[in-house]
């Protein structure tokens, strides 16, 4: 079980920097194209933040189940040893709540977006693939985060990275 | 006021109780914001549901995971060895010399990553054996290497200011702009501190050897295209040929194409991994960004910058004075917080009262960068000496912290100089734009 969530916090990876890659391409053809060619592609800016979407909320759901949050843990250790797992479960309810509640608000923004019926203003496609796409990719990390939970009794430290590097190459 | 500042203390307990930064701040935001509108949760649902959406499909965000991905590209094609190469054929005869140079490389390599954990790995790995193998002392290799990281968040492309600016709604094209003259005099102050180092006990760090002409300009040859890319994105957005997201994209590209031809990225795999990591650092950032934006607004909502003003005003502190407090708050908060969490945490609270006393927004930019740099680098938890102690885990902790006391008195320096002329920061960006 635990390999299939890997698996797909994996796919979850992969998807998200095959966005990025698409938008370095496309931000770079753009430009080339605009001031080399004088022509430029047609509604790059809606396509960037679509691929945007799909980068940042894709990977905050795999950062979520993976456990990667910035955090400062300046009390938790005492705290973990004053009240054994007290912590560690009264951290990953709380956010499982927040995330999930962030999804439900994302889900409602969705379907306001869907009964308007509006569309973009360049390439006109409808306004809620968006927020749709928003809605999608939180609601899998919603779900990998909980069953990541309970499989592993909280110790979300014990789950395996399924995108781990070895270096700290692009932390800040 | 009274509100905010339980809000904020709320905000820090969870933190230090290792609650999530990003969660706990978008969590505390939204309570704050509907308790402001008599607790109206729908009201404080769709704020945070609009906010976070327009940020996270916002094209001028791109700029973001787009030059994280440019430092990732840079980061794999091992041009930090060239770089402390060329630099230590310039300066690496004098006395302190490697030390110096790698003062110089970190730069350099800074300027093109935009990461200063990156830089102090990196630099860790390729200068600490040529240091050791002049029997530089520990103290000041380690240190040199811990604090040279810290250029990477002053030298632009930083992804601080890229962050601060989206926060303070500042230009990051002049950001990157201000920053340079400031990074540059970090960069003296550093080779000062050095300096100083090996003047007060000259065994700390010998003298290397001196390389003939040929070889010093073989050395310098090999850097160019860190040049070039770091030219080419920073001469492009002053001189207003691209928008720094345009420059992001044009700067990730070239990176990439300076990866693959160093032969360095040239795996579906590889290629992979450098993307997945990027996406990550993107998404934690961006998860800190969604709680820290909804925070501002519940700040704004609280009044806090109405009643700060009021009190300043009260105290006579003046803008200077109000500035001064900012910066004391954020040295010691900065012992506990990382860089970017601390700017998000910070500048929403204080922004509006500093707008409204017209305080210079960019030069008050460049101020907390200096000060969050230095918050890397003192204890208990520098982020970048514990990065050092990470790849060189034989050097005692206490040893890196002492090595790194010269170049906190250099970042203070540095802080006072721009807090009494400003024309360091905000300087250039008068002359170019």
């Amino acid at each position: 079980m635990e390999r299939i969530f890997r698996k797909i916090e994996w796919v979850l990876a992969v998807f998200a920097g095959i966005a990025l890659l698409i938008m370095m391409v496309l931000t770079f053809v753009d430009v080339i194209g605009r001031y080399g060619f004088n022509k430029s592609i047609f509604g790059t800016s809606e396509m960037i933040e679509a691929l945007m979407v799909v980068v940042i909320f894709a990977g905050v759901a795999f950062v979520t189940a993976s456990d990667k949050h910035i955090k400062v843990d300046i009390f938790a250790p005492w705290i973990a040893r004053v009240a054994p797992n007290f912590q560690r479960w009264v951290v990953h309810i709380f956010s499982l709540i927040v995330y999930g509640g962030l999804t439900y608000e994302l889900g409602r923004h969705m379907l306001d977006s869907l009964h308007s019926g509006k569309r973009t203003a360049v390439l006109d496609y409808p306004q809620w693939v968006m927020p749709g796409a928003a809605v999608l990719f939180s609601g899998v990390g919603v779900a990998l985060f909980a069953a990541a939970v309970l499989a592993t009794k909280g110790r979300l430290e014990k789950l395996a990275d399924p995108t781990t590097n070895d270096d700290l190459g692009p932390e800040l | 006021m009274e509100l905010a500042l339980y809000g904020f203390a709320i905000l820090l307990f969870l933190s230090f109780c290792g609650f999530p930064l990003g969660f706990t701040t978008l969590f505390v935001g939204f309570v704050g914001f509907a308790y402001t509108r008599e607790w109206n949760w729908e009201g404080a649902m769709t704020m945070v549901g609009q906010q976070v959406m327009e940020t996270g499909a916002n094209y001028g965000l791109s700029v973001i995971p787009l030059f994280i991905l440019m430092g990732s590209f840079i980061h794999k094609s091992n041009i930090s060895e060239d770089l402390f190469r060329a630099a230590y054929a310039f300066i690496g005869y004098r006395k302190g010399g490697l030390a110096q140079a790698t003062v110089l490389a970190s730069a350099g390599f800074s300027a093109v990553s935009g990461s200063s954990l990156a830089t102090a790995a990196t630099m860790t790995k390729v200068a600490m054996p040529h240091m050791r193998k002049y029997g530089y002392a520990d103290s000041l290799s380690s240190g040199v290497v811990a604090a040279g990281g810290t250029l990477g968040i002053m030298i632009p492309p930083s992804v601080p200011l890229i962050i601060y600016g989206l926060v303070a709604e500042e230009d990051i094209g002049k950001l990157f702009i201000a920053g340079t003259i400031p990074g540059l005099l970090l960069v003296f102050l550093f080779l000062g501190a050095v300096r100083f180092s090996v003047w007060r006990k000259p065994s700390l760090g010998r003298p290397g050897e001196r390389l003939s002409r040929a070889d010093r300009f073989a050395a310098y040859a090999k850097v160019w295209p860190v040049i070039v890319l770091f030219v080419l994105v920073l001469g492009g957005i002053y001189i207003g040929a691209f928008t720094p997201t345009e420059a992001s994209g044009i700067g990730a590209f070239g990176a990439a194409a300076f990866a693959f031809f160093k032969g360095h990225v040239r795996s579906f795999s590889a290629l992979l991994d450098i993307l997945i990591d990027s996406t990550k650092t993107s998404a934690i950032l961006f998860s800190v960004i969604f709680g820290a934006l909804v925070f501002a607004n519940f700040i704004n909502l609280s009044g806090l910058p109405y009643d700060l003003l009021d009190m300043v005003e009260d105290l006579n502190m003046g803008p200077l004075g109000v500035v001064l407090f900012i910066c004391a708050i954020c040295i010691v908060l900065g012992m506990v917080f990382e860089a970017v969490g601390l700017l998000l945490l910070i500048v929403p609270v204080f922004l509006p009262t500093l707008q409204l006393m017209g305080v210079d927004m960019i030069w008050f930019g460049i101020i907390m960068v200096v000060v969050v740099e230095m918050g890397l680098i003192t204890p208990p938890i520098g982020m970048n000496v514990f990065t050092v102690r990470a790849v060189m885990p034989d050097i005692k902790l206490g040893h890196i912290f002492k090595g790194v006391i010269p170049f906190v008195f250099a970042d203070v320096i540095a802080l006072i100089l721009i807090l009494a002329f400003p024309v360091i920061a905000i300087g250039l960006v008068g002359l170019l734009r």
